[in-house]
């Protein structure tokens, strides 16, 4: 008899005899598995923090990386220029000019004379620059124009080498010559950010955390269950994820400095580990016990005997946050791409914050701004970023920001046990229409 | 409310955990029989269905329907036993054999004993025993597939297979008798 003829007999007993056997695990199996996906999501949370802050990076150093070589390129033309103004054209601005026939009178007949340009060419030589031209004034830069002639001494009385713009009526004028954006004083945008939120949270010791949340409470019972001797209280606030939605408008201040600011809402998602979970007969169910949550009424108010058992568990902690950004620019390109560094205040309004049990097994515990809140409703953060742009449409620029921001001022109230000083990398992108 | 294995995939790829814990429910059962087939004691059997069904959400995403969402969940629960057993499967040193031949024709009333009994069986043979009795009798896997999934020879295998076998009718034997006489002494 070959090994199939054996399968066929003994073994299929076997397969016949287990098959759609069923026992059942015992409770703690799940409980273990829910544990480890909690830690999984929130090690995924970790791993995302993880990704933007590296993208930030390579933002940074890929813009300061254009941004560099830009520099030497407009200063190395600059040098180029002036080693080359003997041939090239020159402004010269020049607040009212003479029109072509030599009168005084600037704006008669629609017309009008912007500006001269200095051209030490051969006199009595006509001559004309029908190219591209960045000139630049101290209102004003305009990038084409199609004739550039030279005049000699035909009714200016100018230096022959002085040669201006023909004078043509300003509706045409304007057709010629085109006003870049940089020039458009105002803006407004929207815009979305992601960033790493690493709150640096900094607990009391142990015994300190387990004094203000335990034995300051005299109604807080360990289960029997559990032993009668007190536990430890351990607790952690780890690196999430914010992100935020916003409108933003800012203003061209002077030549290269810009005033920007807005509103934002956002959403940091941390993560909560705690081994405290309280039960009441009062709560529908058991409560994650934390620093964050010691002020809590519900708690605080009750006269009778409340147990705790010690189990760890992992809590989402979603924070909501209202922003109002100020922030100083200055330009460092203006061209199609546009390069600009940030820096300003970030003034936080706390909206509260939830922590809650991925697992849905624990109450979950929402936290409003107010007294009893650990945190301060108001707060304010640094923020630095290099914004860049590309101009897609002709008022409309695609925004991209590497910025960081770190927290300059208290977030957690006095009375707080534990600290936090959060501050993140984080990478925003939008648009923006240019106003004339 | 039951959930159709198509629903409680996709909830399982959002990482739904109310979806989760309904597909842990649903295989739960079935899944602990198989890892209690691997090893001697329950406590062992919930260690491997845990680290197994963290798995199976963790990379439930590369699930493919070309085998059912039953047969993928318990070919990860074999492989996290195997693992399990790896590190401590000590196959006693035997003669290899080339052919298994039947050396009789006991007709084993094995549908005659309780899931319980034999699981207590299985439990019973020695570590190499066991797998290979699983791998070979119940999950089906051919000699050398084992071989190679062991790392073993084919001929280690046959011969542990055949231990085994041996051991096991011999059990049934015994427990059969344990039961009649129980039977017996009841009456």
């Amino acid at each position: 008899m070959n090994g199939s003829e054996i399968r066929d007999s003994f073994e299929k007993q076997w397969q016949e005899a287990l098959e759609g056997a069923e026992l059942s695990p015992s409770g703690r199996v799940w409980e273990q598995i829910d544990r480890d996906l909690a830690n999984a999501d929130a090690s995924r949370y970790k791993r995302k923090a993880i990704i933007y802050k590296y993208a930030a990076v390579v933002a940074i150093l890929v813009a300061v990386s254009v941004s560099i070589p830009s520099n030497w390129i407009r200063k190395g033309a600059s040098d180029q220029f002036v080693a080359q103004k003997e041939n090239q054209p020159t402004l010269v601005s020049i607040p009212s000019l003479p029109n072509a026939n030599g009168s005084d009178d600037a704006g008669a007949n629609g017309i009008s004379y912007n500006h001269i340009i200095s051209f030490p060419a051969e006199k009595d030589e006509e001559k004309s620059a029908d190219k591209r031209v960045d000139l630049y004034t101290d209102q004003h830069t305009y990038e084409l124009f199609t004739s550039i002639s030279r005049k000699g001494s035909q009714g200016l009385d100018v230096d022959l080498d002085q040669f201006w713009i023909d004078p043509v009526p300003d509706y045409s004028f304007s057709s010629v010559v085109s006003q870049r954006n940089k020039y458009n004083r105002f803006w407004a945008g929207v815009g979305l950010g992601s960033s790493s939120f690493d709150p640096n949270y900094q607990s009391n010791t142990t015994d300190e955390v387990t004094s203000a949340v335990l034995t300051s409470r005299p109604h807080l019972v360990k289960d029997t269950k559990g032993g009668g001797s007190i536990s430890s209280v351990s607790e952690e606030i780890s690196e999430g994820v914010n992100f935020q939605l916003g409108l933003n408008m800012g203003m061209r201040i002077a030549n290269r400095w810009t005033l920007e600011s807005g509103m934002q809402y956002g959403e940091a998602m941390l993560t909560t580990t705690t081994n405290i979970v309280v039960e009441n007969r009062h709560f529908a169910r058991s409560v994650p016990l934390s620093s964050e949550a010691s002020n809590l009424e519900s708690i605080n108010r009750t006269q009778e005997i409340v147990e705790y058992v010690e189990d760890d568990v992992v809590l989402n902690n979603t924070f909501h946050f209202a922003s109002v950004p100020v922030k100083a620019g200055f330009i460092i390109l203006d061209k199609r791409v546009n390069l600009r560094i940030n820096a300003g205040v970030i003034t936080n309004f706390y909206l509260g914050n939830t922590l809650k049990d991925p697992t849905k097994s624990l109450a979950t515990i929402e936290l409003s701004p107010g007294d009893n809140s650990p945190y301060r409703t108001v707060s304010f953060s640094g923020h630095a970023g290099l914004s860049v742009g590309y101009r897609l449409l002709k008022n409309l620029d695609l925004m991209v920001e590497p910025n960081y921001a770190q927290s300059i001022h208290p977030f957690i109230g006095t009375s707080s046990n534990f600290a936090a000083t959060p501050s993140g990398l984080g990478l925003s992108a939008g648009v923006r229409y240019n106003f004339k | 409310m039951s959930f159709s294995d198509e629903e409680l995939i996709e909830g399982c790829r959002k990482h739904d955990r109310n979806m989760q814990e309904k597909l842990y429910d649903k295989y739960a059962r079935s899944m602990f029989v198989v890892a209690l087939r691997y090893v001697k004691l329950e406590q062992e059997a919930e260690d491997i269905l845990q680290e197994a069904f963290v798995k199976v959400f963790q990379s439930i995403g590369k699930f493919r329907k070309d085998s059912t969402l039953s047969y993928w969940i318990k070919r990860i629960v074999v492989n996290t036993a195997l693992n399990h057993q790896r590190s401590k499967l000590y196959l006693y040193p035997m003669v290899d054999v080339t052919d298994l031949k039947k050396k009789g024709d006991e007709a084993d009333a094995i549908s005659s004993f309780s899931h319980q009994e034999l699981l207590r069986m299985i439990g019973e043979l020695p570590d190499g025993c066991r797998t290979i009795f699983n791998l070979y009798a119940i999950e089906g896997y051919k000699h050398f597939e084992i071989a190679k999934l062991l790392k073993i020879s084919e001929g280690t295998s046959k011969s542990q297979y055949s231990r085994a076998k041996s051991l096991l009718k011999e059990k049934l034997r015994l427990y059969a008798k344990i039961g009649y006489e129980r039977v017996g002494d009841q009456g």
